[in-house]
């Protein structure tokens, strides 16, 4: 590992970077994916796993079992992982921010993943509850966002609708509530 | 693109984790939990019931490793059609999803089902859209903010800042002919005045809404340039009016006190030189005034006059003025800006003179502080009062000792007891409601700047900052309230007053914007439009959830809080809550341009309201 990097390390290090060394990773259903280190270090949560996995020790890359990823199903993988090789591509590793650093919010969705987010709500969801399983931040801002985008314009019914929630308030629950909210009711949805 | 391969031969199959459970840093461990460990965390299902059945039979066939089944699973589940349920999606995912909206949108959200409304009324979802909406990303401040007795929670923090701020223009008010420059409230909250270019005096009745015009007084009739600022006394019966003179010597001001209570009578006229002294009350009978005079080439002299306000003579023998205090100016500068505080409150022994001043440059940029006590005040006609001859023969005794010593007599000129240095151009100094506080709105010095000649003063900052100082310790608060803009030029420099109210700080700019701030947070709350610089800005002090600005465009705005307006039964098209751009104006201001009367018809119905563009 680079960051444990010394004197004895330090051949494998140059091979490393010779050879991008390469990590598998298997899906929930066992899928098994051969992903860049270093894309898959976009992930936290792999970052940490392969760290724990390789150990001190120079692993070798060939041999090191999958990382198992249980909670992430095949196809939700793939496109996890074709989200972190296109900005490792572009972007580089994602750098590190101060945990109450608000710039995210004012951070515009880029066009290329505007159009990899248009994707059903199920797999939204699904690429949603991964990305904050992985631990990637930048990908679950996009895909936070994206729902906001929508909920946004949605009534109370149409959120009910379009997200399968069943209303369990008895009307004058809910009418106690929507009174509870009556004071931010003139602000600009716009935003 | 990745390599994919799927790999049958490979290892032991790893136990399925339940979906669900929120990812541990190390989220290896989790895989190690047995299939019957893995019953005791209960099946918690985003999914709908179908999807659920589906995921539960795809469970069961990881587990008995049937790769076949399992890839059929998981493609049906990537591309089912059914929509999942988001009635228990992840706090941690809710929470993110609501930084992304409005406060109304995240009230949408609250009213779709309990298990949202549980986690939207979640303090910590609330933290982060207060942090946004209001633009606080600091962790010391937010702290600050949590510490304050007055604070419940974030939601209801971010509801009373939305709610009691007078951030929507009810009222536009046309009717001075040129720049307005200040405004006051009575301290009663019944009526304000207003100063103009245009030379006139305007009372109004705030308590009338709309406001209407009780009084007014063209100065021009009294030789005046134009009325500068003003201020209601303690018992709101008098009206002291501060103007510039017509005449050789443009500093010449001349200070008017109008009888509320007779109809706008004059009753009192004094002379008061520099203008920009402006005048003060020193108690509910008594009024301050200045004189200058010169002693040397950069150097002179400025007197403060006591006044009573009365100058019905009721006997040739009792003083109606007094000079009071001689304080020295060097280097061109002189006493601006008179304020007089009781910092203790109205019935302690302290008195003090507060005024802007300087020793290194014309400009002022110190703080001049002088203590006095209540009892040693010098009234006019009080019995330590000397005459004409008294005074006279004092200074003949003066002469004859200098005679004998030889030397004649400096003048005795009155210390300053504390000198605040603000290394900045101050344009305006007012008092909190308690008088303890003491704000200044002044634009920034280069640091390190050096004044070579008092006559070439360092270039001021674009941005104005308001400074507040404790007037009980002298020490500066530690907050800074900034936003607001000014570009004219040291030498052009105008005043720009603030308002204070008990909870917030207001002030005008020259980016034709009022802001308010939150005094104790220190937060940007809103801006308040208008078409050319904002000279003045009051809270009502009997409601700071009323606010007049007025401004270089002629007019006057009266701004209510949303709360205010509800109770008024005034509706209003709003903009987004936080910060910068963001109140709201009625379309009122756009018919009132034609029409061009006095005050607004309110009688408009709702649909008569759009957002100003």
């Amino acid at each position: 590992m680079a960051a444990t990097a010394g004197p004895s390390t330090g051949s494998g290090d140059v091979k490393a970077a010779a050879v991008a060394p390469k990590v598998r990773l298997q899906s929930g259903d066992k899928e098994i994916f051969i992903v860049d280190l270093p894309v898959a270090k976009m992930s936290k949560v792999i970052k940490g796993m392969i760290e724990d996995l390789a150990g001190e020790e120079d692993p070798n890359w060939d041999t090191l079992e999958p990382i198992p990823l249980s909670n992430v199903s095949g196809p939700i993988l793939r496109k996890v992982i074709t989200w972190m090789e296109h900005h490792y591509k572009n972007d580089g590793p994602e750098p590190e921010r101060p945990e109450d650093d608000l710039s995210h919010f004012t951070d515009e969705i880029s066009d290329w993943d505007e159009e990899y987010i248009k994707v059903d709500q199920g797999t939204l969801f699904e690429l949603i509850l991964a990305s904050n399983y992985l631990n990637i931040k930048k990908l679950r801002t996009v895909g936070c966002k994206t729902v906001a985008n929508v909920l946004r314009k949605l009534s109370v019914e149409e959120i009910r609708e379009k997200y399968n929630i069943e209303n369990d308030f008895t009307p004058e629950e809910e009418e106690a509530i929507r009174k509870e909210n009556e004071w931010c009711e003139d602000q600009d949805a716009s935003k | 693109m990745s390599a994919l391969s799927r790999n049958p031969d490979f290892g032991p199959a790893a136990p399925v984790g339940n979906r669900h459970r929120r990812p541990s840093p190390r989220g290896i461990q989790d895989e190690s939990i047995s299939p019957q460990e893995e019953e005791l965390f209960p099946l918690r299902r985003w999914d709908g019931i179908g999807a659920s059945l589906g995921a539960l039979t795809k469970d069961i066939a990881v587990q008995f490793g049937d790769e076949e089944q399992i890839h059929q699973m998981s493609e049906e589940c990537c591309c089912q059609e059914e929509v999942p349920s988001w009635t228990e999606a992840p706090p941690e995912l809710m929470e993110i999803i609501m930084g992304y909206l409005s406060a109304k949108d995240i009230g949408s959200c609250a009213q779709t089902c309990k298990n949202w409304k549980q986690l939207l009324d979640l303090d910590s979802v609330w933290k982060g859209v207060f942090a946004r909406d209001f633009e606080v990303s600091s962790r010391p401040r937010m702290r600050v903010i949590q510490n304050d007795k007055k604070f419940v929670s974030w939601r209801e923090e971010y509801k009373r800042l939305w709610c009691e701020v007078p951030a929507i223009q009810v009222q536009l008010i046309r009717d001075h002919r040129d720049e307005v420059l200040h405004v006051s409230f009575s301290n009663d909250g019944s009526m304000f005045a207003t100063c103009s270019k245009d030379d006139f005096v305007k009372c109004w009745d705030a308590q009338a809404f709309p406001v209407r015009r009780r009084f007014q007084e063209n100065m021009k009739e009294h030789g005046w340039k134009y009325t500068q600022w003003s201020a209601f006394n303690s018992s709101n019966t008098l009206l002291l009016v501060s103007g510039v003179h017509f005449g050789p010597i443009s500093t010449s001001g001349e200070l008017f006190v109008f009888n509320l209570e007779d109809g706008f009578t004059v009753q009192c006229k004094v002379r008061n030189k520099p203008y920009d002294i402006f005048g003060s009350w020193l108690d509910d009978q008594h009024l301050f005034s200045g004189n200058l005079h010169w002693t040397g080439a950069m150097e002179s002299c400025c007197s403060l006059w006591i006044n009573t306000a009365s100058q019905h003579l009721e006997s040739e023998r009792v003083g109606v003025m007094r000079r009071a205090y001689k304080f020295q100016n060097v280097n061109g500068s002189s006493l601006r800006t008179l304020v007089v505080a009781r910092p203790y409150g109205p019935d302690d022994e302290t008195v003090l003179l507060v005024f802007s001043t300087g020793s290194l440059t014309f400009i002022p940029h110190q703080i001049g502080i002088k203590k006095l006590k209540q009892s040693e005040i010098p009234f006019p006609g009080a019995p330590a009062h000397r005459t004409l001859q008294e005074a006279l023969a004092e200074h003949e005794q003066q002469l004859l000792e200098a005679a004998a010593g030889g030397q004649v007599p400096d003048i005795q000129y009155d210390s300053i007891d504390h000198i605040l240095d603000l290394d900045a151009q101050i344009i305006g100094l007012s008092l909190s409601p308690d008088q303890r506080y003491l704000f200044a709105n002044c634009r920034r010095w280069p640091e390190n700047a050096v004044i070579a000649d008092p006559f070439q003063p360092p270039p001021i900052s674009s941005e104005i900052e308001i400074r507040c100082f404790d007037l009980q310790t002298m020490e500066q608060v530690p907050h800074t309230y900034r936003a607001h803009r000014a570009y004219t030029p040291s030498e052009e420099c105008f005043f720009i007053f603030v308002g204070v109210s008990e909870d917030y700080v207001a002030s005008g700019a020259e980016n034709s914007k009022g802001y308010i701030w939150d005094r104790k947070h220190n937060i940007t709350l809103s801006s308040l439009t208008h078409q050319s610089v904002v000279n003045c800005v009051a809270f009502n002090p009997a409601d700071q959830q009323q606010l007049v600005t007025v401004s270089d465009d002629y007019t006057i705005r009266v701004w209510f809080s949303r709360s205010k307006c509800r109770q008024m039964g005034l509706t209003y098209v709003g903009q987004k809550a936080c910060g910068v751009n963001k109140s709201v104006q009625c379309r009122m201001d756009r018919l009132e341009t034609k029409l061009e009367t006095d005050f607004l018809p309110f009688f408009l119905p709702d649909g008569a309201f759009a957002e100003e563009v």
